[in-house]
């Protein structure tokens, strides 16, 4: 089953069926990204997509089953793309909780090598390959960041469902806030 | 040595230490040195040192040392964060390294007289600078790869790239390489996934032997070998507690001589030069008066006279021409950023051949008083103190721990921040609290594992210990950091309200173990394992962490609070400086907020570090305020 786009205003009413959950899919680059996808840990088709994001920051939210998954490449598009299930490392799975919003942190892509991300992202529509660009490309905890970049209501919406990190090393923090934002000391 | 003494009475010449006019602007403290990393070509006819006038551009200084006459060669165009390790590799070229980004270049600047534009050839990206070989041969040695190349100085670049030009291969993961007899002997230092290292040698005949191991706490840091190639000259702490100079017997497996050694501090300073193959000079930070022994036996006769010299100033030597009759110098104090001196040894005479920041005038500058701070637990911990000479007191105090926490220390000698902030009439104190380096093994090791704890206790300690100053105003402290220093700060006003009326950080980490929530550090067994041996162990020791985790402590903050965080930040990620934001904002305390766009652990534009220091000092003037007198100062 594929996964669904849900919008920011749409997060506040959200119906979920039992087995679903929310994907938080956030991402921080210099270079545009066609898709990031990823899939079931083993299967080896099946790929669930998440579609662009563009220089910057940017958030989207996937409704799909729960279970676990792994993020399997970052595509820019033409030939270029980030394998990210070589070597096969746990630290690209992850599980979505049914009834929650799981966040597996922040992808931050930044070009390297000093040609200044914005002719390293005209070098690769140009057809430069990202090994002649250099990139860095790592999965970051940034759920306050996240947060922080939401409207009120949709910050108000994510503490309703439950927002629980679920990306590389582990994180207490999202409990302690939201037992701290509704006045419970943890 | 009496034109040595004249210089020196010029140099104590200068105006009188007053607080006329208007301070030292701010951007004065952070404008990117002038005149740095110089060396001494190999015949002592030139030197050769860095600059870097703007952001944008870097230049090569060339002096003919005969006539005075200096010409600068644009190196780079473009933002490089750094540059730096210039070595001569002839009589007439240097080379040194540009960083951009995550990658580097190494440039040749080749001199050609003074009637000719020096020649700047760029190498390809992955060529690094191995050694010299003979200075008089113009061929050096690259690495490139996995292997050595032996290349023509002023020759095409890409040569370093062609099979016919590769003299070896070196072991996987190597690090660091010396030879002696132009390549009949090699040592290669690899380092395992662990952290530690494997040492090798290889002869001509043979192949790769490795002929020691240290773990990744050990230290045994070779620096050059001999021509018998088997003795070594290494830096090491094996069998004892502070680091020390030694000759290491590579056939034999063990150390032959002590070399240079003192049982409370670390050799951290050495100098090996490429135009005699050998250590010019080590020494080590010994609190207010820095040591330098001058170990080249044609040089050593020198070093009494050049104290005397410059007296009240640190003199380092640089490095020594081949005939070993001229010496270049570096002289700095607390209150002077410092200066490149040419030394003749035959006739005593020094000359100023360019100083990292002459738009300061020492003489605006304040005294640092080194102390020494003794705990209940038997460390002895140097403490630096800076108190206003202008203006009235008593002076609010700044406290500045250094970030690190562990191996890093501060010293006695000019640093820009303290001056700025003792520009504007605070007193100024740095500590090198358990965890510094410089001071032997047993203190950095105590700092393992302390963070909130006993670190901020050995900070604490010096605060009162210093407020046994009169000059000193203890009602108005206020303690600032960047990275583990942020940290501290803000753990400190969370410790110590009523010691600690404000704090501002940097960079500072918010939560421990968020250190660990992402893939950079996940897939670096060396960053997770010094993580674990610094911090703790994120699972095990989850609760502990969290209890010293400011952003878990927002809720005790009383005290003002100013957070900056560069964005681009790898090591603290700018989510620390956001969870504090954020339960700062749940528990309505007042701070202050400010994000740089583009800087990462450190600033590596002026603008923002200038608009940084501006935001602080605003902070600081409406916390615990300047002293009297510079208050209705214009």
């Amino acid at each position: 089953m594929a996964a669904r786009a849900a919008q920011p205003a749409d997060l506040s009413h959200l119906q979920l069926k039992a087995d679903e959950g929310v994907l938080v899919v956030s991402v921080d680059t210099d270079l545009p990204l066609k898709s990031m996808r990823f899939r079931r840990p083993d299967q080896a088709v099946g790929e669930q997509v998440a579609e662009q994001a563009p220089v910057g920051r940017s958030v989207r939210f996937l409704v799909l089953p729960a279970g676990q998954y792994r993020w399997a490449e970052v595509d820019l598009g033409g030939a270029h793309s980030i394998p990210l299930d070589r070597p096969a490392s746990s630290h690209y799975e992850f599980t979505v909780a049914a009834g929650k919003v799981n966040y597996p942190g922040d992808f931050v892509v930044r070009a390297e090598g000093g040609a200044g991300a914005d002719q390293a992202a005209a070098s690769v529509s140009n057809g430069a390959s990202l090994a002649d660009v250099g990139y860095s490309l790592s999965l970051v905890d940034r759920y306050a960041m996240l947060l922080d970049a939401l409207a009120p209501a949709q910050r108000d919406a994510l503490g309703r469902l439950g927002l629980v990190y679920v990306g590389p090393g582990g994180d207490d923090f999202p409990f302690y806030e939201h037992a701290v934002t509704r006045g419970h000391t943890p | 040595m009496r034109r040595l003494a004249a210089l020196a009475c010029a140099l104590l010449a200068l105006p009188a230490a007053a607080f006329a006019g208007d301070p030292v602007p701010v951007a004065d403290f952070f404008r990117p040195y002038a005149f740095n990393d110089a060396r001494l070509s190999p015949d002592g006819k030139l030197a050769a040192a860095l600059n870097r006038r703007d952001a944008a551009h870097q230049y090569v200084s060339i002096i003919d040392l005969a006539t005075g006459t200096r010409t600068d060669a644009m190196v780079t165009a473009g933002e490089a964060e750094h540059f730096d390790e210039l070595q001569w590799v002839s009589d007439d070229t240097a080379v040194f390294t540009d960083y951009l980004g995550k990658g580097s270049h190494m440039v040749a600047v080749q001199w050609r007289g003074q009637d000719s534009k020096p020649r700047v050839t760029p190498w390809p990206e992955g060529v690094t600078f191995a050694d010299p070989q003979q200075m008089d041969d113009r061929r050096m040695l690259v690495g490139y790869g996995d292997s050595l190349y032996e290349v023509d100085i002023n020759g095409d670049p890409r040569q370093a790239e062609r099979e016919e030009n590769r003299r070896v291969k070196l072991p996987g993961g190597t690090v660091k390489y010396l030879q002696s007899g132009n390549g009949r002997y090699r040592i290669a230092v690899t380092q395992h996934a662990d952290g530690g290292h494997s040492y090798w040698w290889k002869a001509p005949v043979s192949d790769w032997i490795e002929f020691k191991r240290a773990a990744k706490d050990e230290t045994f840091n070779p620096v050059t070998l001999a021509d018998d190639g088997r003795t070594l000259t290494a830096v090491s702490d094996l069998d004892r507690d502070t680091r020390a100079l030694f000759l290491y017997d590579v056939a034999g497996g063990g150390f032959t001589r002590t070399l240079l050694a003192d049982p409370e501090r670390d050799v951290t300073y050495f100098r090996f030069d490429w135009s005699t193959r050998s250590v010019t000079a080590a020494g080590w930070d010994a609190g207010g008066s820095p040591h330098y022994e001058v170990l080249d036996p044609a040089a050593r006769d020198a070093t009494p006279a050049l104290a005397a010299a410059f007296p009240g100033m640190d003199v380092a030597p640089v490095n020594l021409s081949r005939d070993r009759k001229r010496m270049l110098l570096f002289v700095s104090s607390d209150r002077d950023p410092g200066g490149y001196y040419a030394l003749d040894l035959g006739t005593g005479k020094a000359e100023l051949l360019g100083k990292l920041m002459p738009w300061l005038d020492p003489a605006q500058f304040t005294p640092v008083q080194a102390s020494v701070l003794h705990t209940d637990d038997g460390f002895a911990l140097d403490y630096f103190l800076a108190v206003p000479t202008h203006g009235a007191g008593p002076y609010p105090l700044v406290v500045v721990p250094h970030g690190g926490p562990i191996g890093v220390f501060d010293t006695h000698g000019f640093d820009s921040e303290t001056q700025l902030l003792a520009s504007r009439g605070y007193a100024v104190l740095k500590v090198n609290y358990r965890g510094s380096g410089g001071s032997g093994g047993k203190l950095r090791e105590a700092g393992k594992h302390q963070w909130g704890r006993k670190i901020e206790d050995d900070i604490e300690a010096a605060v009162h210990a210093a407020l046994k100053d009169p000059r000193l105003d203890g009602e108005r402290v206020c303690i600032v950091g960047a990275s583990y220093g942020g940290y501290s700060a803000l753990m400190s006003v969370i410790r110590d309200p009523a010691l600690f009326k404000c704090a501002a950080s940097y960079a500072g980490v918010t939560d421990l173990t968020l250190m660990y929530a992402n893939t950079r550090v996940q897939f670096d067994r060396n960053a997770l394992d010094a993580l674990a041996d610094v911090i703790g162990d994120p699972a095990k020791d989850a609760e502990t962490l969290r209890a010293v985790s400011p952003a878990y402590l927002a809720q005790k903050i009383t005290r003002p609070v100013l957070i900056a965080q560069g964005l681009e930040d790898t090591r603290v990620d700018p989510e620390h400086a956001y969870r504090m934001k954020m339960m700062l904002d749940h528990y309505r305390k007042p701070y202050e907020f400010y994000t740089y766009q583009g800087e990462g652990h450190g600033f590596a534009g002026a603008a923002d570090e200038v608009d940084f220091y501006t935001r602080l000092l605003t902070f600081l003037g409406r916390q615990i305020g300047p002293a009297p007198a510079l208050a209705q100062a214009p």
